[in-house]
């Protein structure tokens, strides 16, 4: 059965998970049929890579309609990466959860946090594995809602406005989105992305396609948190209850650059060369200026998760910048660095929550010393740190590698410079961390916690040995960015 | 793992022994700090010559262990100062230094013997974390970070020289020039390390901060670890040459006016190295094999010179030439240590420096570099002047009341500075067993007559010159401003210009908002933000930027 | 204690030996002058003079308080 439906498996699993879970209404029964359901869409997601490394290309007509008028779900090596990277995660960030939960949210409304959370992992999903332009938007605004939900349901007040701002710019988004889906329907009579790519050549006109393009790139950017259409994020990771932060910065943000970089290399690529042309030099500025003004930002910041959550504001500038390069180096960065930071953020997010179940707190002045009762918690933060930085020995050494030589292979050899010179400030916030957890005199607030409980570890742990261990072995995921790149660049003339 | 790397590297055992050594308690622990770089010592001489197959890593092909001469030569004085420097500190109960000083041997070790640049590069960025955990185990946060900073800074430029470099040409290591963008890069990268201008200050600031042990390892590693790679990389080097002599006359004068005893050390590393600079740049089999040997004879005595100020700094709570004196009597070993140390590096003849300073001079003569040559033996004349003459006399000599010792040196301690003098002394006598290991510099004349009695002459002046300007000399209570202004206090001064550009700019901005708000009905105009609030922005200028954003893309796509 | 006037020509004459020994071996210098006999010697002086001179003019223009030590 997985073999014949699995592309819509993937994403029918969590969507009744999350049904499952708004009708149980029980907290721990919700998270039980929520962790099953995460756990079958990861299964079914990688007998898809699999199957995808094998055969090439996977299509699913739903319901049996041709592609013309039917909506197509269609995984291939790009996206086959993406299905895996968002469902592990899932699983990870939903054993970690439920302790995590419990503590910060209160009692009726969790069943309803694990809705939510299985319906963005719907959202999610959809967008990377449906084929069809007006399906994405249908999916993007599941994961959307559910987001917006997921974020009020912070213990902070301040997560209302952070929701209601994510709110309207996500609503943004979804309508520029939309208008640029409508401009390609209106030049091509089609939804189907891939007959899209098949018709363009037949258009006469440009202009509605470069208008169709400008408005689907800045849609999307909205929700990748392209500077500088970042500010809604770093309030949003950090007022969301920590769960949430973790899934939200390892998926949503990577899956709106997987869509990204579908719509400039496999839609518009074909057609449009100039179009791609301007795009890829602008995306290059805003890249740059993300990676530094972001990371800048992260060293004043005193609230860890706010912290991190301009760092990613400042990767997420690392994978577009690759994107942008639009050489196989270069893409293969940006996928692997795409995998990498997932994990490595999902780390470091998972240890502030686990910080805050103990502590009560994530303010970096109230944690001096933390290292020395939260060990393990803490060296999790500093893989994911080191990591950030892109130390040889952890994964972002890797993307880092391979966005240098993609940057030297453009011939950007400025564009290196800065990649390497933009560690410098990452070095400083992860500095700055490290040597608050490490360093210092645990004080009053820090000196009798214990360590936060094994079911929040272990999931932390994992991730930040797969940190090490993709920096180290990196044979596997190198290739499977590759192959992602590949196809990006295989499908332009 | 044995079939992957063939023969064990003396980096994996230091690094390994570094990473379990918190495990351990006690003696046990004692003798895993201490007999780690001695196994590693053992290693680095039964390794064959020759490298272990490659390795493929990513489509990259790796060495990680390749043995030659010179690989041999460096990992052994790396070694010795790891084993000398361990068993100095086995008073130092600091568990983080300890470990952290092994991983950073190791990390020496690893560029020692790396086959590639990849496998340089990790270790070099190793280096970088282990060195800078060395100096914040003392507690010194804010010295640490801006130490991580400007490694990291040399890391990153390494790094992008060394993707550039693979990218034309593989990862193997092979000889450069300084002639295109990436190349540039490598040569600023290990430049950097190696405490040449203009970031040289780092040294100065950095190794200071490092607890009484911990400042022995900096002092080893680091900096000729970069000789190293300069000798690998980029012999005959022409930029070399002046890179080389500007750290030589820089190190001299700032170890002139300096009254810290173990900052005036550091800047003379940087002088010292300068000369091991000076010769890669020459470039001759007889220069490099000179900067070699000098890099060898500079680990030991300047770590000897290390212990002997950090044995000060325990006993007495400072190591300010101004507030010393008389120690000579208190402290007689340590006292001795810092003349034999001094005279190692003066270049006084019977001694290890004696050896391979000639040689490095011989080598600027064959190769006729006239100006190298002169400017140098006036700075070896000048070397003598603070750590011959200013350093005894002012710390050891000078009739004063001498400080109380609170904490006397322990016998590991003594033992750790009686072995490297009387290396530094057997190598001198014997100048046969430093050609051994280097023979190539088997055709230098040492211990000939007319030699000798130049360098005596040398010395005997520059001391003539001493006694003569003693008024000069006289140590103040200040330091010297250096490079590290740059990135000190100059942030400060730009952000404090910048901020009353900024009120001016506001206060001429309040006045056309004023005109604008009453044409247009209250419009306020885009304001900056600090930093810190950065991310709190209002959803209209997300979405200003998101029109904005659009109106680009279109304008270009139409233009 | 041997005053400093003492210890100077102490120095002195120790320097001056040095000097008429050096007139006694065979030289083999590479760039002319510095074969010659008691090169060593004065340029050793004038060495060092030059350091300290350029040292205590720098130290006059560069010298700071102890504001920086102790962060």
């Amino acid at each position: 059965m997985i073999a014949v439906h699995g592309p819509v498996l993937v994403v029918i699993l969590p969507l009744f998970g999350a049904l499952v879970a708004a009708l149980v209404r029980r907290p721990l029964l919700a998270w039980a049929v929520s962790l099953i359901a995460a756990i079958g869409s990861f299964v079914v997601a990688v007998a898809l890579l699999v199957q995808v490394r094998a055969e090439g290309v996977v299509s699913y007509r739903i319901g049996g309609w041709a592609p013309e008028i039917g909506i197509e779900y269609r995984v291939d090596a790009v996206n086959g990466l993406i299905l895996v990277l968002v469902t592990a995660i899932a699983v990870l960030t939903l054993v970690y959860a439920r302790r995590s939960v419990l503590s910060e949210i209160i009692p009726e409304r969790i069943a309803w946090f694990y809705a939510m959370l299985m319906l963005c992992l719907t959202g999610l999903l959809g967008m990377a594995v449906t084929g069809d332009a007006f399906n994405v938007f249908v999916f993007l605004e599941i994961s959307s809602l559910s987001t917006y939900v997921l974020i009020a349901l912070g213990r902070d007040r301040r997560a209302l406005v952070a929701a209601y701002q994510y709110l309207i710019v996500g609503t943004i988004g979804a309508t520029f989105y939309v208008i640029g889906v409508g401009l390609l329907y209106l030049a091509t009579g089609t939804l189907n992305l891939g007959l899209i790519v098949e018709r363009l050549p037949e258009i006469a006109s440009p202009r509605a396609l470069i208008a169709a393009e400008a408005f689907i790139v800045v849609g999307i950017a909205l929700k990748l948190a392209l500077f500088p259409l970042h500010a809604w994020l770093p309030n949003a990771y950090a007022y969301a209850p920590s769960s949430a932060t973790v899934f939200l910065a390892s998926t949503a943000t990577k899956v709106a650059v997987y869509l990204l970089a579908r719509y400039i290399f496999g839609v518009f690529g074909v057609h449009l060369g100039i179009g791609s042309v301007a795009i890829a030099s602008v995306l290059i500025v805003l890249s740059l200026a993300a990676m530094f003004i972001a990371s800048a930002a992260a060293v004043f910041q005193n609230d860890i998760k706010r912290l991190l959550a301009f760092s990613s504001v400042a990767q997420v500038g690392y994978i577009t910048l690759g994107l942008a390069l639009a050489n196989q180096s270069g893409i293969t960065g940006a996928f692997l660095h795409i995998v990498n930071h997932a994990l490595m953020k999902g780390a470091a997010f998972m240890a502030v929550g686990a910080i805050i179940y103990r502590s009560g707190t994530c303010k970096l002045d109230e944690l001096s010393g933390i290292g020395r009762t939260m060990p393990v918690t803490a060296a999790a933060l500093t893989i994911a740190g080191l990591g950030l930085i892109g130390v040889p020995g952890t994964s972002g050494f890797i993307s880092k590698y391979y966005l240098v030589l993609g940057a030297f292979e453009a011939g950007f050899w400025w564009v290196a410079l800065l990649i390497v010179a933009s560690s410098v400030i990452a070095v400083l916030y992860v500095g700055r961390m490290m040597e608050v957890i490490w360093f210092r005199e645990p004080n009053q607030r820090c000196r009798g916690l214990g360590e936060a409980p094994a079911e929040m570890l272990a999931p932390m742990v994992v991730l930040a040995g797969m940190t090490i261990w993709f920096g180290l072995d990196a044979e596997l995921p190198a290739s499977l960015a590759g192959a992602a790149a590949h196809v990006l660049l295989g499908a332009r003339p | 793992m044995i079939e992957h790397f063939g023969p064990v590297s003396p980096a994996f055992v230091l690094i390994a022994a570094g990473l379990v050594l918190p495990f351990f308690r006690g003696r046990l622990q004692d003798a895993l700090f201490v007999l780690a770089p001695l196994l590693a010592l053992a290693l680095v001489w039964v390794l064959p010559d020759g490298s272990a197959g490659p390795v493929d890593w990513l489509g990259l092909q790796l060495t990680p262990l390749a043995v030659d001469g010179v690989a041999r030569l460096f990992g052994t004085a790396f070694a010795i100062a790891a084993a000398v420097g361990a068993l100095y500190a086995l008073d130092q109960k600091n568990v983080v230094e300890r470990a952290s000083a092994l991983v950073y041997a190791g990390s020496a070790q690893g560029i020692v013997f790396a086959g590639d640049l990849v496998t340089l590069f990790a270790f070099w960025e190793v280096m970088a974390i282990a060195s800078t955990l060395v100096i914040l185990s003392n507690g010194a946060e804010k010295a640490g970070l801006r130490y991580a900073l400007i490694h990291v800074l040399g890391g990153v430029l390494l790094f992008a020289g060394i993707v550039a470099a693979v990218a034309e040409g593989g990862t193997a290591i092979r000889v450069m020039r300084a002639d295109s963008v990436g190349h540039w890069l490598i040569l600023a990268g290990v430049l950097v390390n190696a405490g040449a201008p203009p970031l040289s200050a780092w040294v100065a600031d950095a190794y200071p901060r490092a607890s009484w042990s911990g400042t022995v390892f900096l002092s080893s590693f680091t900096t000729k670890a970069a000789v190293l790679v300069l000798i690998r990389l980029f012999p005959g080097e022409q930029a070399l040459l002046w890179f080389g002599l500007i750290m030589a006359i820089y190190g001299l004068i700032y170890a002139l006016l300096e009254n810290d005893i173990r900052r005036l050390l550091s800047y003379s590393i940087v002088g010292q190295v300068g000369f091991m600079v000076v010769a890669v740049g020459i470039g001759s089999p007889l220069a490099l094999a000179a900067a070699s040997v000098h890099a060898f004879a500079h680990i030991l005595y300047k770590a000897l010179l290390m212990m002997a100020a950090g044995s000060v700094m325990r006993a007495t709570g400072t190591t300010r030439l101004t507030e010393l004196g008389g120690i000579a009597r208190s402290l007689p070993l340590t006292s001795a240590a810092f003349l034999v140390g001094g005279f190692a590096l003066a270049a006084m003849p019977f001694t290890a420096g004696f050896v391979s300073k000639s040689a490095i001079m011989q080598a600027l003569a064959d190769d006729k570099a006239a100006l190298p040559w002169f400017v140098l033996t006036a700075v070896s004349a000048g070397s003598f002047l603070y750590v011959g003459l200013k350093l005894p006399w002012f710390a050891l000599f000078r009739p004063a009341s001498p400080r109380p010792i609170i904490l006397a040196p322990r016998r590991s301690m003594q033992a750790a500075m009686l072995l490297v003098c009387t290396a530094l002394l057997l190598l001198g006598c014997f100048p046969n067993l430093l050609v051994a290991v280097a023979p190539g510099i088997s055709e230098v004349r040492v211990l000939t007559a007319d030699h000798i009695l130049f360098q005596f002459q040398l010395l005997a002046a520059s001391g003539f010159c001493f006694v003569l300007l003693l008024q000069l000399f006289l140590p103040h209570v200040a330091i010297t401003r250096d490079t590290d202004w740059l990135w000190r206090k100059l942030p400060a001064v730009v952000l404090a210009k910048l901020e009353t550009i900024r009120q001016a700019l506001q206060r001429l901005a309040k006045g056309i908002r004023q005109q604008i708000e009453l044409e247009n009905g209250g419009f306020k105009p885009f304001r900056s933000r600090s930093l810190l609030n950065a991310g709190n922005w209002r959803t209209g200028d997300i979405a200003l930027w998101a029109t904005a954003l659009l109106g680009l893309f279109l304008l270009i796509a139409a233009l | 204690m041997i005053s400093r006037r003492m210890l100077l020509v102490l120095v002195g004459v120790v320097l001056a030996i040095l000097v008429g020994l050096d007139f006694t071996v065979e030289h083999h210098g590479a760039f002319g002058i510095d074969g010659t006999p008691g090169f060593a010697a004065w340029y050793g002086f004038i060495g060092a003079v030059v350091a300290i001179v350029l040292a205590e003019g720098w130290g006059r223009i560069f010298r700071r308080p102890e504001d920086q030590r102790d962060d």
